[in-house]
């Protein structure tokens, strides 16, 4: 690539190379696919259901389980937080190596197998002195403008969250209700979803609309005044 | 043994490669853009307070002082500590776009990017970890070398290591490739009629409007599957492709089939196109944006110098050329 006369390979260039190599490789066994999330909320969703069906049953047929459908599914969770648990012990080196760089990401979140039913999270407060919780943030499309990071948080609480978490984030909806409603401040915060189902492309062409599901993952927080 | 010396020495020939510095400064310039986009996005938007100070103080997420690297180990995240690291990280993107203490600056972006993304929690986004990952090959680049203010001052460098740019395009690459093998469900592929896109179009999680529009061009949406599921897994065919067009790669099939045409145009002009897409449809924050920056990285010495000279006088380059 150089026009110049290459110069005698130094000491220097030796130790770059061997450290470049070392990075490369680092990033690349960080980068070993692993399952984000393996809590019994994130594996509950349909999708995850039917993938865990289908290794149940391959390992049944490589009579690896058995006891049934429901048995092999349960092996199949075991087996997935196994795998997981394994790669994080033979790849400490890496975490290790990347944490003090910056350099930690499994760029899992690109991922992108959308939900077939997205749960859409539901505000509602109850007022000092109020008896009905009145809605507050409504996460559908046309409902309550949300900022990209808002609803990044509702869609990590939708497949576990601290619930340390939970409480600050409806504590933080509080003030914004108190700052909006300074007459009417908040005493509880609830929060739930609404799963809304997506209609096929030749549902909607038809004029068909969705009906949201029941509302599921309640969670109500009373605020300490 | 020197069968396996003059591989290592191949190896090491490879990795100490120098080129004129023009492709790092253009890189530099838009980086810095982007980074200092993305604080006032941040300012403008939730606030910073609330972002990453404690709920005493308006912020949204209790301090853990738990073992991440961060300067906030020695600073409480009061609001003067964090209107301190969100200025610290104005400056030093608006001191990197100019290239003033070009490396002390990434240096600065890079403690300051480690600390804050710590904090978010919950509210973390793509494009913050892009940012994070990233700044710490900006630290590492020649990215004051030329067209800068360091360069101006105190002269710029005639050659710079090539190493740096092709970390921060293997990174890429990682990116990518990692994004499409994670792909796996049956809606990216044909088994799932490629309908990944249409659901995601129509996710009031991250769609930025109701995606029932997509339905009447729904084999657009496929396509879009499509191309955007194998671009990603394949985008390790651009460097590869760009190793395969050097002189002393032997000649073979792989050569001729990938070495004989610059694929960059292409690859990335996709690329663009799918970026461009998602930020019409999608809320993502500043990751169409930050990434997007990254493809500079991809520009030769010689098209940044170029596309500068276009728009900045030359003597602004502050390099003495060769006698």
């Amino acid at each position: 690539m150089s026009a110049d006369e290459p110069s005698p390979r130094r000491l220097r260039d030796h130790a770059i190379t061997a450290w470049i190599l070392f990075h490369l490789f680092a990033v690349t066994v960080h980068l070993f696919p692993v399952p984000p999330y393996t809590s019994d909320m994130a594996l509950a969703s349909p999708q995850v259901q039917s993938q865990l069906e289908w290794l149940g049953g391959w390992m049944e047929t490589l009579e690896l389980s058995e006891g049934g459908p429901e048995a092999s599914k349960e092996d199949a969770k075991h087996l997935i937080r196994a795998y997981k648990r394994r790669v994080q012990q033979l790849t400490w080196f890496s975490r290790a190596y990347l944490a003090p760089i910056g350099g930690l990401q499994s760029w899992n979140m690109f991922g992108g197998n959308s939900p077939l039913a997205p749960q859409v999270m539901m505000v509602e407060v109850l007022a000092e002195g109020e008896e009905d919780f009145v809605v507050y943030q409504d996460g559908r499309f046309g409902g309550t403008p949300l900022l990209h990071r808002d609803r990044k948080v509702r869609r990590g609480f939708k497949v576990g969250a601290h619930r340390g978490n939970r409480k600050a984030y409806a504590e933080l909806l509080a003030r914004q209700w108190n700052a909006e409603h300074p007459q009417r401040p908040a005493n509880t915060v609830r929060f739930y979803y609404l799963p809304l189902p997506i209609l096929s492309p030749a549902e909607v062409r038809a004029g068909k609309v969705a009906k949201p599901g029941k509302a599921v993952n309640k969670s109500t927080h009373e605020l300490v005044p | 043994m020197s069968r396996i010396a003059d591989r290592w020495n191949g190896i090491v020939d490879f990795w100490r490669e120098e080129e004129a510095p023009d492709a790092y400064a253009l890189a530099r310039m838009i980086w810095g853009v982007v980074v200092v986009a993305n604080v006032l996005k941040q300012i403008a938007g939730p606030g910073v307070i609330r972002l990453y100070s404690t709920p005493e103080y308006g912020g949204t997420w209790a301090f853990d002082r738990g073992a991440t690297y961060s300067l906030l180990q020695f600073l409480d995240p009061t609001p003067g500590v964090i209107y301190g690291l969100v200025a610290a990280n104005l400056i030093a993107g608006l001191f990197l776009t100019v290239g003033f203490l070009t490396r002390t600056s990434a240096l600065v972006l890079m403690l300051v990017h480690i600390t804050l993304v710590a904090r978010l929690s919950l509210y973390g986004f793509g494009a913050d970890s892009v940012f994070r990952v990233f700044s710490f090959l900006m630290v590492l680049a020649p990215l004051g070398a030329s067209w800068s203010v360091d360069a101006w001052l105190w002269g710029g460098h005639r050659r710079v290591p090539l190493w740096p740019r092709r970390l921060v395009q293997a990174q890429l690459t990682f990116v990518y490739v990692k994004t499409g093998l994670v792909k796996f469900s049956s809606q990216w592929l044909v088994t799932g009629g490629w309908s990944a896109l249409y659901y995601a179009l129509n996710d009031p999680g991250v769609a930025r409007f109701s995606g029932r529009w997509a339905a009447w061009v729904y084999p657009l949406t496929q396509l879009g599957t499509f191309v955007a599921h194998w671009w990603e897994k394949l985008f390790f065919l651009l460097p590869w492709s760009m190793y395969l067009q050097r002189s002393d790669v032997p000649d073979g099939r792989l050569k001729r089939l990938l070495g004989r045409y610059d694929l960059r145009p292409a690859v990335l002009g996709v690329g663009v196109i799918l970026h461009m897409s998602l930020f019409v449809t999608m809320n993502l924050g500043m990751f169409p944006w930050v990434t997007m920056a990254l493809y500079f990285f991809f520009v030769r010495p010689d098209e940044a110098r170029a596309w500068l000279e276009r728009v900045l006088p030359a003597r602004l380059r502050g390099v003495q050329e060769a006698s």
